[in-house]
């Protein structure tokens, strides 16, 4: 149950009936500001429009798109394509960046968050060390810096005789087979990728392990010393008895975290990887077509957005069924 | 009896024991932290290698090899097969970064502006100055600033907006939109925590879930491409500024969560008191529940400035001159082609003494 104590109550009901016609007007009026300030917008916008010579509608989604999308997991033909199967794409590929993304950074904060909990001097300040070096620099810098760096890997045919990770300018590529020009791998990702990938994922890893931190150090030490004196080891402390507990605590802000690298995969279009932001840039300068696709873009990352927070919520409801039983 | 008794009780004073024997010498108190068990002892082994492996790596490449000054010769002495980093890049580009496309010789007045910002930051981060005085320090300081780039007064020679550039605007556009957001997060944690459903509270609720799902990015093309048609032709506003109204009203939902975490903490007796010492609604909220509301929160909402500093940087995307654009703009010198290791490693600087300092009072406000 949330804390509702800060809310003021009204404290008689005699005296809220007395005003509460007053309160009704009030609501009404705001509703008609609301109202008039929306009709005001769209008046001034279409008239806007109008002046500027714009079409509007959602019919050139259907038309074949003027750019193609290169790297995805829809197959792409230039001038046959539509407008929505590239914007399909370009939401496939954020959908894989993050999911990508959400994975390592959990590995790595979890190391790193366990790390700085360990009783290991250098361990702990190694895992501070990096939380503060990678946290107090913007994720775009991340992303930007690690990007130079692919870039600056030495040509594919310099290293074509790799055997487990093949590291080059092209890409970065796990299991490679190398084909005249041309390679095949078991994971394979472009330089864009490569760089956001590492970037956002070595970035959030620092806000993780300091949930991880923090959420195993609001488990009272009562209980490791009960494990303790019940001779259970630091370990299976951790694994069994600690963890759980932590894990109800640390859920909400690792889901955030999670949001969080959906909503920072959209820096993609900063260096050109072809994301749903970045496809949808393209497409608004290719068509003209701002209102449309600026609406489509806010669904796309609202409606994902707040489904992200709804499962969420509905998590930490279930956590709390828990930990009453 | 008495022959009997005395044999429990000692009949000279018994010298104290030497304290029990420390684990003597800096080896054995090593040993117990650092190889205390087989794992510990791996763990600070393989570690130790890596860090001296990364430290050694380091140093090659950033002070033995490194290239400090290319004297007359150009970047092509960076490019030597045995060069290391090339600092001198840094070196040629640091005023570009800093400043961005501001004249070359009126550096002095972005760099004073910067110097007064970081003066304003200083006083208010004192708390023993925290009173209405503050208002009229940061009056003080934005007229400063504001003379100092803009210029065209007290002699000075007028710099037009689109060249300001560089550290002063990542800086004005955090101050100021964070400053904006304020009153704006309050209101909407306001009407967000009132019991009753209303036409505000639901217009709070939806704006706040809805900026604080979609990306920061997204917003901003909003505002660059959006508002010109949303406003008639006749208003035009800059682009700084309109990208200043977004990053307001996006940093003022994030606030508003905070501050109602702040508002919830507040136990439903302070308003029962306030009533019943007669103050009004608005007295009762201004004098009482909000500065509570605040201080409880200090720490995160100094954490939600860290964020949105650190965010300055998404601008990129349209264009306003920061110093990450500048910095980008540096990198893409055909001139220094290649370096851009060294430049982003010098922007990471500069973005990290502003947030660990921030972050570092945000730990201390904390401890209170």
């Amino acid at each position: 149950m949330k804390a509702r104590s800060g809310k003021p109550v009204t404290v008689s009901r005699g005296a809220s009936r007395s005003w509460n016609w007053w309160a009704v007007l009030r609501q009404v009026v705001a509703f008609a500001v609301l109202a008039g300030l929306v009709f005001l917008m769209f008046q001034v916008t279409s008239t806007n429009l109008q002046e500027r010579g714009v079409r509007t509608g959602f019919d050139f989604l259907s038309r074949p798109a003027v750019t193609p999308v290169l790297t995805s997991p829809l197959e792409f033909e230039l001038g046959v394509s539509t407008a929505a199967r590239a914007l399909a794409a370009g939401a496939l590929n954020t959908l894989k960046l993050t999911a990508a993304t959400i994975v390592l950074s959990t590995l790595a904060g979890l190391l790193v968050g366990l790390g700085s909990l360990a009783h290991n001097p250098l361990a702990r300040r190694v895992c501070t060390v990096y939380v503060e070096a990678m946290r107090n620099v913007p994720v775009l810098l991340h992303i930007v810096f690690w990007y130079g760096l692919v870039l600056s890997l030495p040509p594919l045919s310099a290293v074509r005789d790799a055997e487990f990770i093949l590291a080059s300018n092209r890409g970065i590529f796990l299991f490679p087979t190398v084909q005249g020009f041309s390679v095949h791998a078991l994971v394979s990702m472009t330089p864009e990728f490569a760089a956001l990938f590492l970037g956002i994922s070595l970035y959030t890893a620092a806000f993780i392990a300091e949930i991880v931190r923090s959420a195993v150090g609001s488990i009272p030490t009562g209980q490791w010393e009960a494990c303790k004196a019940l001779g259970l080891s630091r370990r299976t402390t951790l694994v069994r008895v600690v963890g759980p507990q932590a894990v109800r605590v640390g859920l909400p802000a690792l889901a955030s975290e999670y949001l969080g690298v959906f909503k920072n995969s959209s820096l993609a279009l900063v260096i050109g990887y072809q994301d749903f932001m970045a496809v949808g840039d393209t497409m608004l300068t290719d068509t003209g077509h701002a209102i449309e696709i600026m609406a489509l873009v806010m669904l796309f990352y609202g409606v994902i957005g707040l489904c992200m927070s709804a499962v969420m919520h509905w998590f930490e409801r279930r956590q709390h069924v828990w930990s009453r039983t | 009896m008495k022959q009997d008794d005395s044999t429990f009780v000692a009949t000279a004073e018994i010298a104290p024991r030497p304290r029990p024997s420390e684990p003597a010498g800096w080896w054995v108190r090593t040993r117990a932290l650092y190889f205390s068990s087989p794992a510990t002892s791996a763990t600070t082994i393989l570690l130790s290698i890596v860090l001296i492996w990364l430290c050694v790596r380091f140093v090659d490449w950033g002070v033995v090899r490194a290239v400090f000054s290319t004297g007359s010769q150009g970047p092509d002495v960076c490019r030597q097969p045995e060069a290391g980093a090339c600092w001198a890049v840094v070196a040629e580009k640091f005023r570009l970064i800093l400043f961005g496309v501001y004249p070359y010789e009126l550096h002095w007045r972005p760099a004073l502006a910067i110097a007064v910002l970081g003066v304003g930051y200083l006083l208010s981060a004192m708390r023993k100055l925290w009173s209405r005085r503050l208002v009229g320090v940061w009056i003080v300081v934005l007229v400063v600033y504001g003379i100092l780039m803009r210029g065209g007064i007290l002699g000075l020679v007028h710099v037009p907006e689109d060249q300001w550039g560089g550290l002063p605007v990542t800086l004005i556009l955090a101050t100021l939109s964070l400053a904006a957001g304020f009153p704006i997060a309050t209101v909407l944690a306001l009407l967000r925590n009132s019991p009753r459903p209303s036409v505000g509270k639901a217009i709070a609720v939806a704006f706040i879930e809805i900026a604080r799902s979609v990306p920061l990015v997204a917003v901003l093309f909003l505002a660059s491409v959006m508002i010109p048609l949303f406003l008639p032709a006749d208003v035009s506003l800059s682009k700084l500024f309109r990208v200043f109204v977004a990053f307001s009203l996006f940093s003022a939902a994030y606030l508003a969560e905070v501050i109602r975490g702040g508002l919830q903490t507040i136990p439903r007796g302070q308003y029962e008191a306030a009533e019943a010492l007669g103050l009004g609604k608005m007295v009762t909220l201004l004098k009482i529940i909000l500065p509570q509301a605040y201080v409880a929160v200090l720490p995160a909402i100094v954490n939600v400035f860290i964020a949105f500093f650190k965010a300055t940087s998404i601008v990129v995307v349209v264009g306003i001159f920061d110093v990450m654009t500048a910095a980008q703009r540096a990198v893409a010198d055909p001139m220094w082609q290649g370096f851009g290791t060294e430049i982003y490693l010098f922007v990471g600087v500069i973005y990290f003494v502003f947030c660990f300092a921030m972050s570092r009072y945000s730990a201390t406000l904390g401890q209170r």
